[in-house]
């Protein structure tokens, strides 16, 4: 029977401090703390790689922006039925899904370049359509990665609230920190190319982290 | 409750993101454009998100009411976010470093308050069945990517075009604090006795805005005369000043955009740069001109006398009813063969595979502002190099950088310098005096006359501009090519975004 779990946060009984977490939950929470660093960092290059390609116009701005986040939206959904479907491997998936974040980070400025070359020149519904599908594969990664986790750590926590804001805390500062660098300045030393292949690295990274976290006995 | 939840996680994905939409627009505003505000106002607007999870956390922990706690926090952010557009304006009148590090902490406030909403939004919408939660949460997850995803377009496209700035922070605050007057009288029904005021309150809160963009205006520039035009729409923010002598200064963005005058004598705004043209080539049918500003450059091209069509680009279609209060300006809009679009002049230039411009004058913005690299990179030239007629002329505005020459010179084999203005060709230019007055004589003024070179004071002008044309001597031995990947002059060698300016 399910249980609506506002009733958990009224009782706040079984819910456990992230404070307490072993190690190989705080190297989880490195790990997603450095994925929302490489999220944002895409995010930057990703856009100016777009605008070059369709324009800074402020209806080529919002479609690209909108695709963005309808892509993180849709991929969310894709997370919670993934961790639904793999209960035991949360940790393993969310791995998986960093390694192919990485893997179309290496590949983002050919397909982003070449899709935006043929298709540019189309009027705003071939410009949506081509933002969306370049975007796609990306963002549903990006956006499947909280619920996993969530997922994963409820098992801990017992309490929603309890397990999203701490997730949520360490993805969105991992967010800022990558916001602030790349906007301030990554960009003064690297190329956009030399952001997003620093943003592949860190994928890789957290991919190897979450792994490995995966084989620790839960 | 489920449906309340998700609701409610829309409605602060939503505002939060809108709000973002507005810091950006005011912060790039005060800082010109610079590239840089976009990370600032993101990263500012994360840490606060950030920690207003962990305090949202705390509550769930903590609290045994989540729908009272988030009311009583909606309604307080939204009685925040009604003054944040004063405060801001005291804050980026500080010295620094203190103005940058106060904006910093203003940003993340606002978006501290509404995300403490985001995990007592999903504790309250989460169904959970045995030990799997993840379906359940990630539907209010879910609701609040789409309302983050409906606010830059509603609040970007919308609601920036019909209101000001300053209405808009007013607007989303006040929606702010009836999503949290929502939460209250769900769980207090005697409150729903307040309902009936609530309107009236909001309609005298909305009449009372502080008048953000002109207090910015006001505070920078003020030497430049007095503020007599103010624009703003969902593209940008434009305004004027007055002056007597030279014609009004135009700015976009809080900007220098370039000055009303098309007489050759004042050339109070270089437009000496775009009588050269006509003197560089004999018979320029096709003109293609990217960036309108005053729309002097224009002006003084409709007069050119071979000109069969004049395609002028512009991002912001706003120009038109700033150009409109200028007679001189205003007729060259509507002469024969002169054509205003309204779009992104490289996305514009791209589609016409077909064409060939006998000149492409690009009335380029300082090279440090965002986006410019989109007009000054290696890419841009080429897609312009192609789409020159034979003997075509390619020219703008350097606005001083040297990595500008350098990217013409990579692409053009025969590059020149007139000021700052670059003229680049795939055919090697000359000037003399004699060719320079005949082919001026024959351009036709905005007021119906043409150049008179029998002028002494005119005749002077020509000889200084021939003189000062040359081929292209690099200057500076930190010069780059620029191109979209290396965005090198809006970032390593721009204006930079520094706590200690």
């Amino acid at each position: 029977m399910d249980v609506v779990r506002e009733n958990t946060a009224h009782s706040a009984g079984p819910t456990q401090k992230a404070g307490s977490a072993p190690r190989a939950e705080w190297l989880v929470l490195a790990a997603f703390f450095l994925s929302g660093v490489s999220a944002l960092t895409y995010q930057v290059a990703w856009q100016r790689l777009l605008y070059a390609e369709f324009g800074v116009d402020l209806e080529s701005i919002t479609i690209i922006v909108s695709c963005f986040m309808l892509g993180l939206g849709i991929g969310s959904l894709l997370g919670g039925w993934l961790a639904d479907r793999f209960p035991t491997r949360h940790l393993r998936v969310f791995g998986f899904v960093e390694l192919s974040i990485g893997l179309f980070g290496i590949a983002s400025p050919w397909v982003i370049m070449g899709i935006g070359e043929t298709l540019s020149h189309a009027g705003p519904v071939m410009l949506a359509t081509s933002s969306f599908a370049i975007l796609l594969v990306p963002t549903l990664l990006m956006g499947a990665t909280l619920p996993l986790l969530i997922a994963h750590f409820y098992g801990r926590y017992h309490s929603v609230g309890v397990t999203v804001g701490t997730l949520y805390f360490v993805n969105t500062l991992g967010a800022a920190a990558g916001a602030y660098a790349t906007g301030l300045v990554v960009f003064n030393y690297l190329t956009i190319g030399g952001s997003i292949r620093a943003a592949v690295v860190i994928n890789f990274a957290v991919a190897t982290a979450a792994l490995l976290a995966s084989r620790r006995p839960q | 409750m489920i449906w309340f939840a998700r609701l409610l996680s829309f409605s602060v994905g939503f505002l939060s993101l809108s709000q973002e939409i507005l810091w950006v627009r005011l912060m790039s505003f005060a800082t010109g454009g610079l590239p840089q505000t976009f990370g600032f106002v993101l990263g500012s607007f994360l840490i606060g998100i950030a920690f207003g999870a962990v305090a949202g956390r705390r509550f769930c922990e903590r609290s045994a009411d989540l729908v009272h706690v988030g009311g009583i926090v909606l309604v307080i952010a939204g009685l925040v976010d009604l003054a944040l557009p004063w405060v801001a304006v005291q804050a980026l009148a500080l010295p620094a470093p203190t103005h940058l590090i106060g904006l910093a902490a203003l940003i993340a406030a606002s978006a501290f308050l509404k995300s403490i909403l985001f995990p007592i939004a999903h504790h309250l919408g989460t169904v959970a069945s045995g030990d799997k939660v993840g379906v359940s949460v990630s539907r209010v997850y879910f609701a609040n990517i789409l309302g983050s995803t409906m606010g830059p377009l509603v609040t970007g496209m919308v609601l920036l075009q019909a209101f000001s700035l300053e209405a808009t922070f007013v607007a989303v605050g006040l929606l702010t604090a009836a999503v949290g007057l929502a939460c209250l009288v769900r769980r207090h029904q005697p409150l729903k006795l307040l309902l009936p005021a609530a309107p009236v309150a909001a309609a005298a809160v909305f009449a009372l805005q502080f008048p953000v963009v002109t207090t910015l205006i006001q505070r920078d520039s003020s030497e430049n005369g007095p503020v007599n035009f103010v624009l703003q729409n969902r593209h940008g923010i434009l305004h004027t000043r007055a002056s007597v002598v030279g014609g009004d200064w135009v700015y976009g963005g809080n900007t220098y955009d370039g000055r009303v005058n098309t007489d050759l004598l004042v050339d109070s705004n270089g437009i000496r740069r775009v009588y050269l043209l006509a003197a560089l080539h004999p018979s320029p049918d096709r003109i293609l001109q990217i960036g309108l500003g005053s729309g002097s450059w224009m002006g003084v091209l409709a007069g050119f006398p071979s000109m069969d069509a004049l395609d002028v680009l512009e991002i912001n279609p706003g120009y038109s009813q700033l150009i409109d209060r200028y007679p001189e300006v205003r007729a060259a809009a509507t002469a024969p063969g002169v054509r205003l679009i309204w779009d992104d002049g490289r996305k514009w230039l791209a589609e016409q595979e077909n064409a060939r411009f006998d000149l492409i004058v690009v009335n380029t913005t300082f090279y440090w502002r965002a986006y410019t690299t989109m007009l000054l990179s290696r890419e841009f030239m080429e897609l312009a190099r192609h789409r020159l007629a034979d003997g075509g002329i390619y020219a703008f505005n350097s606005t001083g950088s040297p990595d500008a020459y350098a990217t013409a010179r990579a692409v053009f084999p025969h590059v020149y310098a007139f000021d700052t203005f670059v003229v680049a060709s795939n055919r090697e230019l000359s000037l003399d005096f004699a060719t320079a007055a005949r082919r001026l004589a024959r351009v036709r003024l905005p007021h119906g006359r043409h150049v008179n070179v029998d002028d002494p004071r005119v005749t002077a002008k020509i000889a200084s501009m021939v003189a000062k044309f040359r081929p292209y001597e690099a200057t500076s031995a930190d010069a780059q090519v620029i191109t979209d990947e290396n965005l090198l002059t809006e970032y390593r060698h721009g204006t930079r975004l520094r706590w200690w300016d």
